[in-house]
């Protein structure tokens, strides 16, 4: 059996995600050592064994300081297109009353390390990942923004975890089209200075960057962003002329300003919010929305008319808020264009509880739906047969329904919910399925 | 009830080992090779192309492989179809031992089936991942071609890879 010519060689040796991996190969042979250096990837991650060992008293001497083998892999490859540098996640599990020195051998967003292999590559650099240590440098505010605007021209994709960065400094980088922020303290309270150094951005993630009060993300080529927000900023908005896809994250912002009229997928998780202003949706199509107040939300939404799939659930339905909950004619007030219905196990409950105090008024746009998928929940099987049975009677063009039952439920229970509903709508195709908490749906076919 | 015959063109391919396949256009047109030769010799639609380096064995792999891609492209895109693309692949690797794969590889390369490739490349990758030095060299057919006092010196400057590593199980 021939070998594989070097170029493939090269190939499956840049798919390996481990600059460790890599680094082993050399051994193999003196081809394989020179092939090992055209690889155009350097990544590098500290787990916990590496962290442990180096600083346990017996073995610390045989460790090579982490940061010194980064600076040896960047010196021997020739052409680096990407770098990533973290430690892995393992260490989050370091509490702080585990570490009482104030070592920065793992302080990887460090200026004066990133400077000492940064300047050297940043001309073919188009990826930069680094994930650094919270324990480290949570409390060491870093310059380091400044220096990759200054000499990363060619970087496209930006991604920076674990850090309290400063933007003293940061220069436009207009070639760059991804930016990834997690878990980082941005001195950039309404994300001004973001907006304005990174205008090319395509896709933008923010997950769990604190230090924000009013921002604003304003973005011409925006398409795709991600944005959890666990603190609570006083408004949140995004004007994005050019977004496609969009899932927002947050607790209660007392305003929430959408100006981002081609949005066509939307995910949306908001306890409360008080002011929700949306210029009008014209292509949204499919959109998830959970939130512990529906009620009230669902008043203040007004371009429903184009969205054909919809997924709705309610947070923290199982503690007894006092809001007024929801009934299923609500949605199709909102939303009377849609085909595909999914209700998670809250949604289901306050539209159960709606339909045992009011039954199941008409609405036309019940005759629009084709498919229902339910995360039932059972309190008394009476009530949740007679409330699918008012659905089956209410949309007349369903073809689909797929239920799902939490494993807690009685199983001769859930046969006979199975096969009266069969008898009852033998004109749909019934699917069946399991859900739990935190674990995704499973689908069974023949009973349970 | 009459249904009209759908007449999809079909291509002739014959392997190094003189087997014959017909395709249907839609499958040969994947492999870019085979693409790039029609798109300059129109009229050697009839012909029946010679693949002397792909062996009938790697072909019909390479062809149902090619077949279920297009299948799944021709559904609606969704989180479900990515999965079970993701379960095909895993699949069509699982099976098959480390020259099989390099086989393939070659045929695919030679056939110029990007996905293919990049999904091979990548499945190679992962079964090196975390393996000895001795697995890596078996894999690749490669001798050791190192004196001692040089692998000592390589060993040397990259021992911290094989420093707090879990044993292989190799």
């Amino acid at each position: 059996m021939e070998d594989l010519p070097q170029p493939l060689v090269v190939e499956i040796l840049n798919r390996l995600t481990d600059s460790t991996d890599l680094a082993r190969c050399r051994l193999a042979s003196k081809t394989l050592n020179s092939l090992s250096h055209e690889v155009r990837s350097v990544n590098l991650l500290c787990n916990l064994s590496r962290y442990l060992k180096s600083r346990s008293p017996e073995t610390e001497a045989h460790v090579t300081p982490f940061k010194a083998i980064f600076n040896n892999l960047v010196r021997e490859s020739r052409c680096l297109n990407s770098v990533s540098i973290g430690v892995d996640k393992s260490l989050r599990e370091i509490s702080y009353d585990d570490v009482d020195d104030e070592s920065d051998d793992l302080y990887l967003s460090d200026v004066g390390f990133v400077k000492e292999w940064l300047p050297k590559i940043c001309g073919d650099l188009r990826k930069l990942s680094i994930s650094d240590f919270w324990i480290q440098s949570c409390w060491r505010k870093s310059d380091v923004l400044s220096l990759i605007s200054s000499c990363c021209n060619n970087l496209m994709e930006l991604e920076l975890k674990n850090a309290w960065l400063s933007v003293d400094g940061l220069n436009p980088m207009t070639r760059l089209t991804n930016l990834t922020l997690e878990f980082i303290r941005l001195e950039d309270e309404d994300l001004s200075k973001i907006n304005d150094c990174f205008p090319s951005l395509r896709v933008l993630n923010l997950v769990g960057v604190g230090g924000l009060k009013d921002p604003k993300i304003h973005l011409l080529h925006l398409k795709a962003c991600l944005w959890t927000v666990s603190n609570a900023p006083l408004s949140l908005t995004i004007s994005a002329p050019n977004l496609v896809k969009l899932r927002l994250k947050c607790v209660k912002p007392k305003s929430l300003v959408l100006d981002t009229p081609l949005l066509s997928d939307f995910h949306l998780s908001v306890e409360e919010v008080y002011d929700f202003r949306v210029k009008e949706f014209c292509n949204l199509e499919n959109f998830l929305l959970e939130s512990s107040s529906l009620c009230s939300l669902l008043g203040m939404f007004t371009s429903g008319k184009s969205i054909k799939k919809l997924t709705v659930d309610s947070l923290k339905w199982n503690e007894a808020l006092e809001t007024r909950k929801f009934g299923l004619e609500a949605l199709f007030d909102v939303f009377p264009n849609v085909i595909s219905l999914n209700l998670g196990p809250g949604a289901w409950s306050e539209a159960e509880i709606c339909f045992r105090k009011g039954g199941l008024k008409d609405r036309n746009a019940m005759k629009e739906l084709t498919e229902i998928v339910a995360h039932l929940v059972v309190y008394d099987i009476e009530v949740t047969l007679s409330f699918i049975y008012s659905i089956l009677d209410k949309c007349t063009n369903l073809s689909d329904m797929a239920l799902l039952l939490h494993p807690k439920e009685d199983s001769r229970a859930a046969s006979s919910l199975i096969s009266r509903c069969t008898t009852y709508g033998p004109r749909v195709r019934w699917r069946w399925g399991m859900w739990k908490e935190g674990s995704k749906d499973t689908w069974v076919f023949v009973g349970i | 009830m009459s249904m009209a015959a759908v007449e999809t063109k079909k291509i002739t391919l014959r392997t190094a080992d003189n087997h014959e396949f017909e395709v249907e256009e839609a499958i040969a047109m994947e492999f870019s090779t085979i693409k790039t030769f029609f798109d300059e010799n129109p009229d050697a639609s009839e012909d029946t192309i010679p693949l002397p380096n792909v062996t009938s064995k790697c072909l019909s792999a390479i062809i149902e492989y090619c077949k279920s891609h297009l299948a799944f492209r021709a559904r609606e895109t969704s989180s479900s179809i990515d999965e079970q693309v993701r379960t095909y692949d895993e699949e069509f690797v699982k099976a098959r031992d480390n020259e099989s794969l390099k086989e393939l590889i070659l045929a695919a390369n030679y056939l110029n089936i990007k996905a293919l490739l990049d999904m091979l490349n990548q499945a190679v990758a992962d079964r090196i991942k975390n393996k000895s030095v001795e697995y890596v060299r078996r894999f690749f057919g490669l001798e050791n071609d190192y004196t001692p006092e040089e692998e000592a010196a390589i060993r040397a400057e990259n021992e911290w890879a094989f420093e707090g590593v879990d044993p292989d199980d190799d």
